[in-house]
């Protein structure tokens, strides 16, 4: 069996030691809260050209493993949650912390999230082979509906407004086309710049609206950490009557997690939230949630690993991100010239079984550290926060210059930092922007492939049943804001008659 | 002429960011269609101007439905830079610029330097301290073991 073979090579000391430097880096960057997940992978992403493809893509993918667990510690024992998919964490798991069960709320969602993720690992290990499959069927007709829908659904999820995640899916693609274009060569939006030719490159793009935009917008502001507390490894388990709701909470958050990572645009930010609703939702009593029901910490836990392994189900199988994180994360792959998608299961499978089998041994590293180094990892909060801004910096600009050795690439980072910095004061989610960046050449050569096809006829998506499904789907997403506003009324309308 | 109560709209954040993505829908699409004249559609489907000028197009639209969204809602906030966000913006674009004319290293180690003297307003001691061990960090890690080839400094280093 594949995932035998694939875990037998993964267990030797370089790759182990990779697996275990992406994990730490991860926990440490979950900690802290001036740097992200997607952040920490582009700085990264440089540094991997010159290891093994295996080795880079476990280093990476450990970074964004561990970096889910690391936000819930400063989110339950500090109030101040580290990544987006650990702010659930803080109604119950702090509220839990204050009545001295810090340590049962950080058990919980350590010991819940090894079961959710080992679980989700099993049904990437099955699912990702047959959605392979059957995306071999696929023409650029269904690949085009798929990328559209997934803009679409990204683009409506991410954020409070669609508007505004429509606008940043819309200026990562208008970003994705500078530059020559793939068909006819022809310079695009370049304005003369011949450094322009080969496009805006993805690294330092990346590095500048996470890396930098984040410092930007963060520094300045002072961590008040005053807060100890003693584990003890009994005081990491549940006990008598608590540990029936944590067991049911966990599989009903591993289940809602997988389903809705797998979505393009729902994650594991969200997956957390439709956790934490579902177990407020079917809870006999509701009241509690806030007060620290122990529920409210194990349902959203489980579902934030196990949302994080599905988004690698549509990035392998399909080669379509389903999160800002897995969007950059692809980078991974392209700069070791490996696309995914269909043909990697069939071409490099031994990319991805080796990466599987360096997530399930990267989980068993998360709890081991989860368990064992929680002070430490408080204390590195506390010791590095202020050193962090110009850390993020150097490390920004030496991840955009290292890729090409080319100055411009120094530029385009600090200018995308700046975007992103007016991207979070004004509440433009940055996810859908990523994502268009990556899928917005690959939807426009399907796209034009499709209508080459049918000379320039549209009704080629019509003549495909799941193509146009997808289509007429992502058409009812983007116009969902003014159909639901017309709803309204006409709701209105027939109340007042 | 325009009143105070829709200037102070325009200039918020919706506002402003409004009026900026109409601009710079309208800009490109004017540069894809009258400046570089790429071909929209032909007899086999989309050019290569088809995806930039559709993009430019519904941006403007975007933009001018978030500008008069901006003006039909009291009370939005308006943009505002804090002193720590526009001194670190100085020293990241400063930095860009030196990195070429005196090295990578020289500028790194000036950047944090400076970013913990002037930004984290940290003793000056201290600043050049922990500036000197990022740069003994830097040469080691990405020069000496990763092999990355920052510009060198006038000094040789």
């Amino acid at each position: 069996m594949e995932i035998i073979q694939a875990l037998s090579q993964v267990i030797n000391p370089s790759t182990l030691l990779f697996i275990f430097i992406g994990v730490v880096i991860g926990e440490l960057v979950g900690v802290l809260p001036g740097i992200s997940s997607p952040a920490a992978i582009a700085l990264l992403l440089p540094t991997t050209f010159t290891l093994a493809p295996g080795d880079g893509l476990a280093m990476l993918a450990g970074i964004w493993y561990g970096s889910s667990y690391g936000g819930i510690i400063t989110s339950i024992l500090l109030n101040i949650p580290g990544e987006g998919d650990s702010v659930i964490s803080t109604l119950d798991g702090y509220a839990m912390a204050k009545q001295g069960q810090g340590a049962l709320a950080l058990g919980v969602s350590a010991f819940g999230g090894f079961f959710a993720g080992t679980i989700a690992l099993i049904l990437l290990q099955f699912v990702g082979p047959d959605i392979a499959a059957l995306a071999m069927r696929f023409g650029p007709q269904e690949f085009f509906a798929l990328m559209f829908l997934g803009l679409a659904l990204v683009s409506w999820l991410s954020g409070e407004s669609i508007i505004k995640g429509m606008i940043s899916c819309g200026l990562g693609l208008l970003v994705g086309t500078v530059g020559g274009d793939i068909v006819s060569g022809e310079s695009r939006l370049t304005f003369g710049f011949t450094v322009l030719q080969d496009g805006i490159g993805f690294v330092p793009a990346v590095v500048g609206l996470f890396g930098l935009g984040e410092i930007l917008h963060t520094v300045g502001n002072k961590l008040d950490i005053n807060h100890q507390m003693k584990i003890s490894i009994r005081g990491l388990f549940p006990h008598g009557s608590q540990w029936a709701p944590t067991v049911w909470s966990t599989l009903r958050g591993t289940v809602v997690g997988f389903v809705a990572g797998v979505i393009p645009g729902v994650g594991p930010t969200n997956a957390t939230f439709v956790a934490y609703a579902v177990e407020k939702g079917i809870s006999r009593t509701p009241e509690q949630f806030g007060q620290g029901a122990i529920e409210g910490v194990a349902g959203p836990g489980a579902a934030s690993h196990s949302g994080t392994i599905a988004g690698m189900v549509p990035l392998l199988a399909l080669g379509i991100p389903a999160s800002g994180t897995a969007a950059v994360f692809m980078g991974g792959f392209i700069i070791h010239g490996l696309f995914p998608g269909p043909l990697l299961y069939l071409q490099h499978s031994d990319i991805v079984w080796g990466l599987i089998a360096a997530l399930y041994v990267g989980n068993i590293m998360l709890l081991l550290m989860n368990t064992l180094m929680i002070p430490v990892m408080v204390w590195v909060v506390s010791a590095i926060r202020p050193y962090l801004a110009p850390i993020i910096g150097v490390l920004t600009l030496i991840g955009a210059y290292s890729l090409s050795n080319n100055p411009f690439d120094i530029w385009l980072a600090v200018g995308f930092g700046i975007l992103g910095y007016f991207f979070r004061i004004g509440g433009f989610p940055l996810a859908p922007m990523v994502i268009a960046m990556v899928l917005g050449r690959k939807a426009e050569t399907a796209l034009r492939q499709s209508l080459q096809i049918s000379n320039g006829d549209f009704s080629v998506f019509m003549h495909r049943p799941l193509a146009a499904s997808l289509i007429v789907v992502a058409f009812l997403v983007l116009l969902s804001p003014w159909l639901l506003a017309l709803w309204r009324r006409y709701r209105i309308a027939r109340s007042v008659t | 002429m325009i009143s105070r109560v829709y200037r102070q709209a325009l200039l918020s954040v919706d506002g402003l960011s409004g009026l900026f993505l109409t601009i710079l829908g309208l800009f490109c699409s004017y540069e894809m269609r009258f400046v570089q004249q790429l071909v929209v559609w032909d007899e086999s489907g989309p050019g290569p101007a088809w995806l930039p000028l559709v993009m430019s197009l519904i941006l403007t639209v975007l933009g001018l439905k978030l500008a008069m969204s901006a003006l039909l809602v009291r009370d939005n906030p308006s943009y505002s830079f804090s002193r720590p966000t526009l001194k670190y913006t100085i020293l990241i674009m400063s930095l860009a610029s030196l990195f070429p004319v005196i090295g990578g290293l020289s500028s790194l180690t000036l950047f944090v330097a400076m970013e913990l003297w002037w930004v984290e307003q940290e003793r000056m001691r201290f600043s050049i301290m922990v500036s000197l061990i990022v740069a003994f960090v830097v040469w080691f890690v990405f020069i000496r073991l990763l092999g990355v080839a920052f510009p060198l400094s006038p000094w040789g280093f």
